[in-house]
């Protein structure tokens, strides 16, 4: 029997090794010369345009539309509506699992939400569909909006994120608050935030009898197909999805949305492809966002900065119709060590779409509360913030008392102080301006994230020619899947990576899992990585069992795969090409598989986190109150990086989003009507060029063995958490005003002294 | 968008033969603010005239006057040697219009036109006492703007050209809406043929205005100090999720302060 | 119905359009250019900019017959016939200037036009604001203003292209 020490042996990593290089991206030259296809790039034959008519109320019902207007418009096909719309198999709210959101689909007459679907006009050209979803003119039976959290009953939900509990608790958060020699409790509130990719969500569908081909960007191609086999009661089997490239996602391509059934709807409705694009508008409503919420952090520490307790309470808000809870507090259970700790949630029903995991949902608006409690507690305790979070460091996971399966946060926090010339900081707010005469302000913030793992699989093939194929549905949303999975992928065979061809991005594939949660490089790269050993495995079987080839009997040695020939580990000059021992064996393939996920065992045994330090610089003019952040340095590990240039960027666009958290965007909700008012680009603020400051990110290395068999954590969304917080503990360390309203405004700061 | 006739006329006298002959038909400049307003059906023209065929583009200096033609983008304005050698604070204002391609193809004429609020533009002319040349006749800055999107223009008239008188010293400050880069507030003071004269854009609920009080202070002392004492009333200006009433106010100080030190 | 005739990357076409059809729904619906994106309504993106005889123009604020008789330039346009990348396109992928890609033709022809209204180099700060009229929601720009920093150079002919 062949040893193929491949699955855990770095040393197979490391020979010529394509993980670790900073490679251009593969579909770099697709993307610049615009020949990569999105979904509203595909027009196939007879297609047909469909757009969406979107309620302006909150709540309530649809009592009349203007069918007779929108159908008398030249090119208008059919509009379609709930009474008239092609049956479904199942029912939109029907929810058999908690992934299984409850789609708008024209079901009933009723409303949710301002901007839901309420009609859908398929045309000959965008224009008069567009035109003729306008004339429907709706009119509406109007029910109050509950828009805010005063406006409905708090209430404990059974459970928040993914199935976590509500409410935990370890030691006695009471007795030590009241014990603790310094106290604060503060009151942090965030805003409601849209994802906003440049990408509107599209979908191009045409039916072929039961069959269905779609164009779609998704971050779950296999949740997609299964969604959609579902709703119209087809076998799964049936449903081709293509998404080879997606316009950003950030969550909210995670699930397939109403809007994308509701395309596929219409071209069941008319017998035609249809093509339905959102509106930028549109996507503020039916497609998910992240829940304001209001937090209550109290701290209780000793005089010398010893945690005591820490209890973080989160409010948030879900729809009325739905359930997702964001899991903010739950930032709070993994960083500080503290023997009395507590994570509560409680939450409203607003009138609003289904919020849905967006960028680091629950560490993203925990972390900017938490970071900005912990530096009010060390201010309180006189120390530096820096030296506060030291003496607090977390050895073993402070809510559950595991071991890390690595840490090197320590690490991170020193690199990025050096980095960012920390120790000339003076202790006191207010005390630096520069030459210009802005106030200066310097503030750290910590930054953590789990390292997930779904479930994936994936198939490696080595040729007759000796070149690879490894065939993973796995998505690229911009983050660099496709380029990353191509270098384990070549890795795992052995190849080059020019050798190696990747097919993706489509559901035709084995089902790589989502791309959310950063956990797809894990997930789908230890799946190819399997595949790729299954496949050489078989490779060497066919050469150590044939006398003619150099590797027989090399059974209990092993072989080593390196540059497209199998070497006899224990004399490396015994070797053979692929393609002479397929060719041998009078194969014109062979074949491998495997799949990817946690590994139980690690998972019951470690904590299992990324970690890293953001600093902070900003700058503010005492008469506008304008805050610019100046510099951001950010150190992070994350393990074993597969393609240091891709983690990069992925770093910095991260901080952009924290920059964006702490200043700038937010959904401003019209009390009176419950429709976002800001829902476009003009007004919903997501940073401009000129917003960004001098950006560093420190890659530091990390060696897990415990996490997965390429040490792989994910880097998606760490990089948002702790850069909010750097900002807005940097924003006190300016002014000496502790602002705990996000985004943090010019007129919070206006008038600040001067 | 509803559907529209377009027109596209050579000459000035055919362009206004069409707006006057037809109440319903709207001229199109270089489309910046126009054509998203059709895109929101906010307007539904029967008719569209497509003013870039005039050939009201240009830009001549003679005389202690700019004359810059209606259609010129804001682009040509911004980059014109001889715009930043006469009025450069006019040509800095240019330039800091939008985004590059808003400034390829708005113009000064659409924007005047149009007077927005919280345009540039306005204020501009303003403060520097222009003179608008239309196909019929000409109209002093201070009788053309009459209150938000609303001018002395007559139904049919054209803008065909904006004369500045060069002034001695002028000076622009706005501080951009972060989302659009309107002006949230822009202040303009000159002082020229005209006198001391500052103008007010983006604040005020009545569009652009001349802040009188300010202009009394700098003919006195032309120094910040003077400046120092005039408050502005936030009675009367615009309030949005962007900026209250009081805060525009308090702006509206240290804009002039700042367009006061640009002027030199 | 108008006819609009235009030339598209060197290429002359003569459609017929509706007076309400924009420039950017002509060039991805009747000429297959899908190259060029659609982001937003309200102009704010930049994901549609195009060259318009000469100058970056968002097509998405552009009526199609407001194009007739122009010279048209899409991001297909860009790339000589035997495939090499204009140097703008080159810095974009040498420097990681992209993630998803969406925004990306629109970035690459308003940097285009960035750089040739700019002989003299350009700063960091005149970049980005000179960019201010396109989003991206991945990169956090600062690669962006690397590759045009380092396109600038090859464009005016102060340095070589890097193949």
């Amino acid at each position: 029997m062949a040893e193929i020490a491949l699955s855990t042996a770095p040393a197979h990593l490391r020979h010529g090794s394509n993980s670790g290089q900073p490679l251009t991206r593969r579909d770099g030259l697709l993307k610049v010369t615009g020949a990569a296809r999105f979904a509203a790039d595909h027009h196939p034959p007879g297609l047909l345009h469909a757009v969406i008519a979107a309620s302006t109320i909150a709540r309530g019902r649809v009592v009349s539309l203007d069918l007779a207007a929108a159908m008398a418009h030249p090119g208008v096909v059919a509009v379609m509506t709930p009474a008239h719309k092609p049956p479904l198999a199942a029912d939109p709210d029907a929810k058999t699992n908690p992934f299984m959101f409850r789609l708008d689909l024209l079901q009933n007459d009723r409303v949710r939400y301002a901007g839901q679907p309420i009609a859908v006009v398929i045309a000959e050209t965008l224009e008069a569909a567009t035109e003729g979803a306008a004339l429907l003119a709706p009119r509406y039976q109007r029910e109050p909006a509950r828009v805010g959290f005063e406006d409905a009953t708090v209430f404990t939900p059974p459970a928040v994120g993914v199935g976590s509990p509500a409410e935990v608790v370890v030691g006695d958060v009471a007795a030590e608050l009241a014990a603790a020699r310094l106290r604060i409790e503060a009151t942090y509130e965030t805003p409601a935030q849209y994802h906003n990719p440049i990408e509107p969500h599209a979908i191009v569908a045409a039916w072929d009898g039961e069959k269905l081909s779609v164009d779609t960007p998704s971050q779950g191609l296999a949740m997609a197909r299964a969604r959609i086999a579902g709703l119209f009661g087809i076998p799964a089997e049936n449903i081709e999805i293509r998404s080879p490239f997606l316009g950003g996602g950030f969550g909210c391509k995670g699930m397939l949305s109403g809007p994308q059934v509701l395309g596929i709807m219409a071209a069941r409705l008319v017998g035609w492809p249809v093509k339905l694009v959102l509106r930028r508008e549109q996507m503020f409503g039916p497609v998910g966002h992240r829940a304001p919420s209001r937090q209550t952090l109290r701290l209780g520490a000793e005089a010398g900065g010893r945690l005591r307790a820490l209890d973080h309470h989160t409010l948030t808000a879900s729809s009325t119709f739905d359930d997702f809870f964001e899991p903010a507090s739950n930032a709070s259970h993994t960083l500080y060590a503290s023997p009395a700790l507590r994570s509560a949630h409680e939450a409203v029903r607003l009138d609003t779409g289904t919020p849905l995991f967006m960028r680091a949902p629950g560490e993203a608006t925990g972390s900017i509360a938490l970071e900005s409690a912990i530096d009010e507690m060390a201010a309180a305790c006189a120390m530096d913030p820096l030296a506060f979070r030291l003496e607090n460091y977390a050895e073993v996971e402070p809510i559950s008392g595991k071991p890390f399966s690595s840490k090197a946060l320590r690490e991170c926090y020193a690199r990025g102080a050096e980095r960012f010339g920390w120790t000339a900081r003076p202790l006191a707010p207010g005390a630096m301006r520069d030459e210009a005469g802005l106030l200066v302000g310097w503030g750290v913030g910590t930054a953590t994230f789990p390292a997930l793992m779904f479930q994936g699989q994936a198939r490696a093939v080595i040729r007759a020619d000796g070149t690879g194929l490894i065939e993973c549905g796995a998505q690229d949303m911009g983050q660099g899947a496709w380029t990353a999975l191509a270098q384990i992928g070549a890795d795992g065979l052995g190849l080059d990576l020019e050798q190696v061809e990747f097919r993706a991005g489509s559901s035709d594939l084995p089902d790589a899992g989502i791309a959310g949660g950063s956990a797809h490089t894990a997930t789908a790269g230890m799946a190819i990585h399997a595949a790729g050993a299954d496949a050489i495995g078989r490779l060497a079987a066919l050469a150590t069992g044939d006398e003619r080839s150099a590797l027989f009997g090399a059974g209990n040695a092993g072989v080593i795969a390196r540059a497209g020939r199998l070497y006899r580990r224990d004399d490396e000059t015994r070797s053979e090409r692929y393609a002479d021992i397929l060719a041998r064996a009078g194969l014109f393939e062979i074949d491998g598989r495997g799949s990817g996920a946690a590994d139980p065992v690690a998972l019951a045994r470690y904590a299992m986190h990324a970690h890293g330090a953001v600093f902070a610089e900003v700058k503010i003019d005492p008469e506008f109150g304008q805050i610019r952040v100046s510099r951001l340095v950010g150190a992070f590990a994350a393990g074993r990086l597969v393609n240091p240039r891709l983690v990069r960027s992925q770093y910095y666009g991260g901080m952009i989003w924290g920059v964006s958290f702490a200043l700038h965007e937010r959904a401003v909700v019209d009390p009176r009507s419950g429709r976002v008012m800001n829902a476009n680009l003009a007004e919903y603020r997501v940073p401009v060029n000129a917003d960004v400051p001098s950006l560093e990110a420190i890659l530091v290395e990390e060696e897990d063995p415990h996490v997965n068999a390429l040490g792989i954590k994910g880097v998606g969304e760490i990089a948002i958490t702790g850069s909010a917080g750097a900002i807005a503990n940097a924003i006190w360390h300016a002014t000496g005003r502790r602002l705990r309203r996000f985004p943090v405004t010019l007129e919070q700061v206006a008038g600040v002294a001067g | 968008m509803y559907a529209f006739a377009y027109q596209k006329p050579a000459t000035v006298a055919e362009a206004v033969k069409l707006l006057s002959a037809d109440p319903e038909a709207k001229a199109l400049a270089g489309g910046m603010t126009y054509i998203p307003v059709l895109k929101q059906r906010l307007a539904r023209p029967s008719a569209v005239v497509d003013l870039s065929g005039l050939g009201l583009a240009g830009i001549g200096v003679s005389g202690g006057v700019v004359t810059i033609g209606a259609m010129t983008t804001h682009a040509a304005v911004a980059a014109s040697a001889e715009v930043r050698r006469a009025i450069p604070a006019l040509a800095a204002l240019a330039g800091g219009i939008g985004d590059n391609e808003v400034r390829h193809r708005g113009t000064i004429g659409g924007s005047l036109a149009n007077d927005d609020p919280t345009a540039d533009y306005p204020a501009a002319v303003l403060a520097l006492g222009a003179t608008l040349r239309t196909d019929r006749r000409t109209i002093a800055a201070d009788g053309y703007f009459q209150g938000m999107f609303t001018t002395a223009l007559e139904p049919g008239e054209i803008i065909t050209a904006v004369a500045f008188p060069v002034p001695e010293k002028a000076g622009y400050a706005k501080f951009p809406n972060p989302a659009s880069r309107y002006a949230m507030v822009g202040v303009f003071v000159a002082r020229g043929p005209q006198g001391v004269r500052v103008a007010v854009t983006g604040a005020g609920q009545g569009g652009v205005f001349r802040h009188t009080a300010m202009e009394k202070a700098l003919e006195k002392s032309w120094s910040a100090d003077a400046l120092a004492g005039v408050a502005t009333p936030a009675e009367g200006l615009n309030a949005d999720l962007h900026g209250s009433a009081e805060y525009r106010a308090h702006l509206v100080g240290v804009m002039a302060r700042r367009a006061l030190a640009a002027a030199g | 119905m108008p006819q609009v005739s235009l030339t598209v990357n060197g290429k002359r076409h003569t459609v017929e359009v509706e007076t309400r059809t924009l420039l950017v729904e002509l060039l991805r619906e009747k000429l297959g250019l899908t190259g060029t994106h659609v982001g937003c309504d309200t102009s704010q993106c930049g994901a549609c900019v195009v060259h318009v005889d000469g100058t970056s123009v968002k097509s998405c604020t552009f009526l199609a017959v407001q194009a007739d008789g122009a010279s048209v330039t899409t991001i297909e346009g860009l790339a000589a016939a035997d495939g090499t990348l204009h140097p703008m396109q080159a810095a974009f992928r040498e420097h990681h200037a992209l993630q998803c890609g969406f925004c990306t033709p629109g970035m690459v022809m308003s940097a285009i036009d960035l750089v040739n209204s700019h002989k003299e180099r350009m700063s960091e700060a005149e970049i980005r604001h000179g960019l201010e009229g396109n989003l991206c929601r991945c990169t956090g720009y600062h690669n962006i203003v690397k590759a045009v920093a380092a396109a600038q150079e090859v464009m005016h002919g102060r340095a070589q292209a890097a193949e």
